[in-house]
């Protein structure tokens, strides 16, 4: 789940400070920033920023900040500059001194926040994150950010309870309940985000967005009928939203409606192929970063397997392993399903590749549960070595790993990190980590 | 079978009460039946302390009705217990009596399961006890008591060994044993609750089974006299390390060779077919049924086999993992299977239970193989998740098309209380011609569930083994009611830890009589009756045929 805070409202918010005289802005900040140059230059590195040129803007706050070292909003927004251009590291710097001049600004802690958060510095983040919530306790930009952080440091619970102190002041809250429900989804309880997203699906009928997300629970709650009642309306309101076709399809089929499961997927297909798009899936319903039509494809081969439909659902399988050669479930599927159908060679081949990624799957659940529960390192990297041994492509495993070298400065890690930056659900975390250990 | 019992019951399915939903009430205390399961530690530190503990219902007596033997874990696992299993015997009416002490088979240490079987071909149940640690062998003496065999006769596995199945699958006569071992007890390995090192949602639980070694299950052939020798690598079984938890020894294939199902924990299960040469194959993948429909490896807890889609064929269920569903493989012929759970309505029930013993019985004699699932957490502390440690049992009712529907809300009084059971067994304990059932539970009270008459006749077969094995164990039967088939397998240790009713129950729905039954001995003889009056029990000798006076 991104953290990242929007860096153009940030920016906003300091160049609304730096720009006008403000009561959160220093009077030396003001005479300092008096001059109709530095104005303009001030403006035009605004305008890089909204442009998404962070880089070029980072390079004339510099040479603002040369000029007015005690401008505070000036230093916040190089800062910002900083964090937009990927430079976690100057950022907190930058943000620190911005933080020194203008200690009770609570948009600067945000974006420190945020940096560390970058760093990989969670703990630390979310001290800061706290604080800022601790200035102003109904202050929505700062719970969120706050929730956020902790939903992503594995702390959900804690998330929740800032949340809900949050929307007891503010029911209102924007965003708010969503993050909620995501922090209780993270933490087990279904339930409890399910009703979180009622309230909010009540108060906003129109978001179909909520809807879908509802829609989705209802079907990981295992209630089909009810997840497919806010799927279908999530769907009125916006009838290309190719997720929640895809779950309207799996919840009639698990609600007994094969046919119409079957139909919904179909058009889940039909869609996303008439758009040309890859549409990712969610990160809980594809950690390997399939997109939707992968998963989508997969779930009509195995309906029509159920079905008894085996030469129908065969091309669909074949599909998804031409596309996502690792994957365990239609690779075992295809298996059965050419047992079958009479295509016993065939199917031995794929059974024998899934026994093979099965395997490899195990030693990467084990290292990975050693290496993030247990903290026993060393079995860890054994386990996930030998996993890659097995399917020398399993992007997971290559990113335990290179985490566990990075921990320890070993420079292997870097490859590990690389190979797993192809999956697109591990992306961001392993560009981060690289960054980190070049910043090292 | 008490005839004017069996009058009123008639009556009952004439007065069109056939559709009704059988119901289970709790036997009352006073009836003489009080046992209490321990196993170990209360917040289940180890995992060894959540697998619980089974039961067997057998005719130790030879008097016509089942008695009670309740397996007993002990307070801590390596230590010395003095064994508290209990032998409770059926004195009709309901009314039980403890005589572990006369019988003498108390046990001692760990005990988890029991298989219940003739294995002298003496006519006397002997039984079969797993424990964590060697196992033991009580031979039945027919005056009341058991001697303890030496060294199990050479089966007492000392591995932690969980169910044992039954079956000849040598057909020689003789009834060998499957045993299956969970773990491969490394203590230096085992981290402990408290220890921080294993979560379960985020809350700390004991650590395994998964990062814990599996082990070799042990195939025991009987040599007769006593002894049985250790067949496991000859069979082709030695190389196969998996965390089995149950076994079912089933025809899959219809070749009259018993082939061996096992239910493994977070491993793949296995399908061993028996080639008939005293070696199996490996059919796990194969066949369909090792992992789910998704390729997922589940929680194997308990298994059972019967023709639940009433096409000839013998179908398996295992029961699995809390937030994972049950599965139901449906038997396409040719050792193919398909995961048929969602299709049979039996998917959406289960997530929100993690079950164990189960079994196909006809229930509600209508017919058709209904099922039902005990269940139970293994974390006393997922009740702060919201998952709770005691959890209520299901009754599947079969439409009779292979679809199920969860009549568990109207299954009465035992049905509706939450238990953290384990282990249980079905059979008709006051030969009332209802099923009853016997359940047992983790660190509390085992309870019998007294069955109500669900209006339907019944046939109820006791087979005798001559050239077989006495119990008949792995005969086929075959039974024609109002022109349809029904097929069964003489078989006891459906579920998890336990042995059940050994006579094979048919339910005759409305039909006062069956037309034709046949019988495909083990050994290959072959019997078929005709115009079999409904609710009573036969006893089929295998030389003698129906209802000899001769013992």
């Amino acid at each position: 789940m991104s953290v990242r805070i929007s860096a153009s409202l940030s920016l906003a918010a300091a160049l609304a400070a730096a720009a006008a005289p403000s009561p959160l802005a220093p009077a030396a900040t003001q005479s300092a920033m008096a001059s109709d140059d530095s104005q303009a230059r001030f403006q035009r590195a605004q305008e890089l920023m909204a442009a998404g040129r962070a880089q070029d803007a980072a390079a004339l706050l510099e040479e603002l900040v040369q000029a007015h070292p005690e401008a505070a909003p000036l230093r916040f927004a190089l800062g910002q500059a900083y964090l937009s251009s990927g430079e976690p590291r100057r950022a907190e710097a930058e943000l620190r001194r911005a933080l020194a001049l203008q200690p009770d600004y609570a948009p600067i802690r945000l974006a420190l926040s945020q940096s560390l958060s970058e760093l990989g510095r969670q703990s630390e983040a979310i001290e800061i994150a706290r604080a800022a919530v601790a200035e102003d306790p109904a202050a929505v930009v700062p719970a969120l950010q706050l929730a956020r952080l902790q939903i992503e440091a594995g702390q959900p619970q804690e998330a929740a309870a800032v949340l809900q102190a949050l929307l007891q002041a503010k029911p209102e809250a924007p965003g708010a309940r969503a993050l909620l429900a995501s922090a209780q989804t993270e933490a087990g309880d279904l339930r409890g985000a399910a009703e979180t997203l009622e309230q909010a699906v009540r108060r906003h009928p129109e978001a179909a967005g909520l809807q879908a997300n509802l829609g989705m629970l209802r079907y990981a709650l295992h209630q089909p009928d009810r997840a497919a009642e806010a799927l279908r309306r999530a769907l009125e309101l916006e009838p290309g939203r190719a997720i929640a076709r895809f779950y309207l399809g799996l919840s009639l089929a698990e609600s007994g409606d094969r046919a119409g499961g079957i139909a919904e997927l179909q058009s889940t297909i039909t869609e996303l192929e008439q758009r040309g798009a890859a549409e990712a899936a969610p990160r809980w319903l594809s950690p390997e970063g399939y997109p939707i039509a992968v998963a989508a494809r997969a779930a009509l081969g195995a309906l029509l397997i159920e079905s008894d439909r085996i030469e129908a659902a065969l091309p669909h399988l074949e599909w998804v392993l031409e596309r996502a050669p690792q994957h365990l479930a239609v690779r075992y599927q295809l298996g059965q399903a050419l047992l079958r159908g009479g295509r016993a060679t065939e199917a031995r081949a794929h059974l024998e590749i899934y026994q093979r990624l099965n395997q490899a799957r195990e030693l990467y659940e084990l290292g990975r549960q050693l290496a993030t529960e247990s903290g026993d390192l060393a079995r860890a990297e054994a386990a996930l070595r030998r996993a890659l041994e097995l399917a020398p492509d399993h992007a997971a495993a290559h990113f335990e790993l290179g985490r566990i070298l990075a921990a320890r400065r070993d420079a292997a890690a870097r490859r590990h990190l690389e190979l797993a930056r192809d999956n697109p659900a591990l992306r961001e975390a392993a560009e981060r980590l690289l960054r980190e250990l070049s910043g090292s | 079978m008490n005839l004017r019992r069996a009058t009123w019951i008639a009556l009952l399915g004439l007065a069109g009460a056939a559709n009704a939903t059988p119901r289970w009430s709790p036997l009352a205390a006073e009836h003489g039946f009080a046992f209490s399961n321990r196993s170990g530690a209360a917040d289940k530190s180890i995992i060894l302390e959540s697998t619980g503990s089974g039961v067997a219902l057998l005719d130790y007596d030879g008097d016509g009705d089942l008695d009670l033997y309740l397996l007993h874990g002990a307070a801590q696992l390596g230590a010395a217990a003095p064994g508290a299993n209990a032998l409770f015997r059926n004195d009709g009416a309901m009314r039980f009596t403890d005589v572990t002490e006369v019988a003498g088979v108390r046990g001692g240490g760990w005990s988890c399961g029991a298989a219940a079987a003739d294995f002298d071909n003496d006519g006397h149940t002997d039984l079969y006890v797993t424990r964590f640690g060697a196992n033991l062998l009580y031979r039945n003496r027919g005056d009341g008591r058991f001697e303890a065999v030496p060294a199990a006769g050479g089966a007492d596995d000392p591995g932690m060994s969980l169910s044992a199945a039954v079956a000849d699958f040598d057909r020689d006569g003789w009834l060998d044993l499957y045993v299956c071992n969970y773990l491969t007890w490394e203590p230096q390995q085992v981290r402990r609750l408290g220890d921080r090192y294993c979560f379960y949602r985020g809350v700390e639980v004991y650590c395994g089974p998964d990062g814990l070694r599996g082990a070799v299950s042990r195939l025991y052939r009987n040599l007769g006299g006593g002894r049985f020798e250790d067949r496991t690598e000859a069979a082709g079984l030695a190389g196969i390390e998996v965390k089995a938890m149950s076994a079912q020894w089933t025809d899959l294939d219809g070749d009259r060779w018993p082939d061996l199902y096992v239910a493994s924990d977070s491993t793949a299960n296995l399908l061993l077919r028996n080639q008939g040469d005293g070696r199996f194959a490996d059919h796990s993948l194969l066949s369909g049924t090792a992992v789910s429909a998704a390729g997922a490896e589940q929680s194997g807890m308990g298994s059972s086999s019967g023709d639940a889609d009433g096409d000839g064929d013998f179908d398996l269920f295992v029961t699995n993992f809390h937030n994972d569903s049950n599965t139901l493989y449906r038997n396409l012929g040719a050792l193919l299977f398909a995961d048929a759970t969602g299709a049979a309505g039996l998917a959406l029930p289960s997530y929100e239970r993690l079950s164990w013993s189960n079994a196909f019985v006809d229930l509600d004699a209508d017919g058709d193989l209904d099922l039902y699932v005990v269940s139970g957490h293994v974390y006393p502390q997922a009740e702060r998740l919201g998952e709770p440690y005691a959890q209520r049992p299901q009754l599947f009712v079969n439409r009779g098309d292979g679809r199920f529907e969860d009549h568990s809300d109207d299954a009465g009084p035992a049905f509706r209380r939450p238990h953290p059971s384990r282990g249980a067994a079905w059979g008709d304990l006051d030969q009332d011609g209802a099923i009853d059932l016997v359940v047992n539970t983790v660190d509390g009270p085992a309870e019998i569930w007294r069955g109500e008459p669900a209006g339907n006749h019944f046939l109820a077969i006791r087979l005798r083994g001559r050239r077989s094995n006495r119990d008949g164990l792995g005969a086929l039967l075959r039974l024609r009611v109002g022109g349809t088939w029904q097929v069964r397998e003489a078989r006891r240790s459906d579920g998890y830890l336990s042995s059940n009713d050994p006579r094979v129950r048919f339910g005759l729905g409305r039909s006062s009589s069956a037309e034709e039954l046949q019988i495909h001995w083990p050994s290959g003889t072959e019997q078929t009756f005709h115009d079999l009056p409904a609710d009573q029990e036969l006893l089929i000798d295998e030389e003698l045929g129906l209802n000899p006076s001769a013992p």
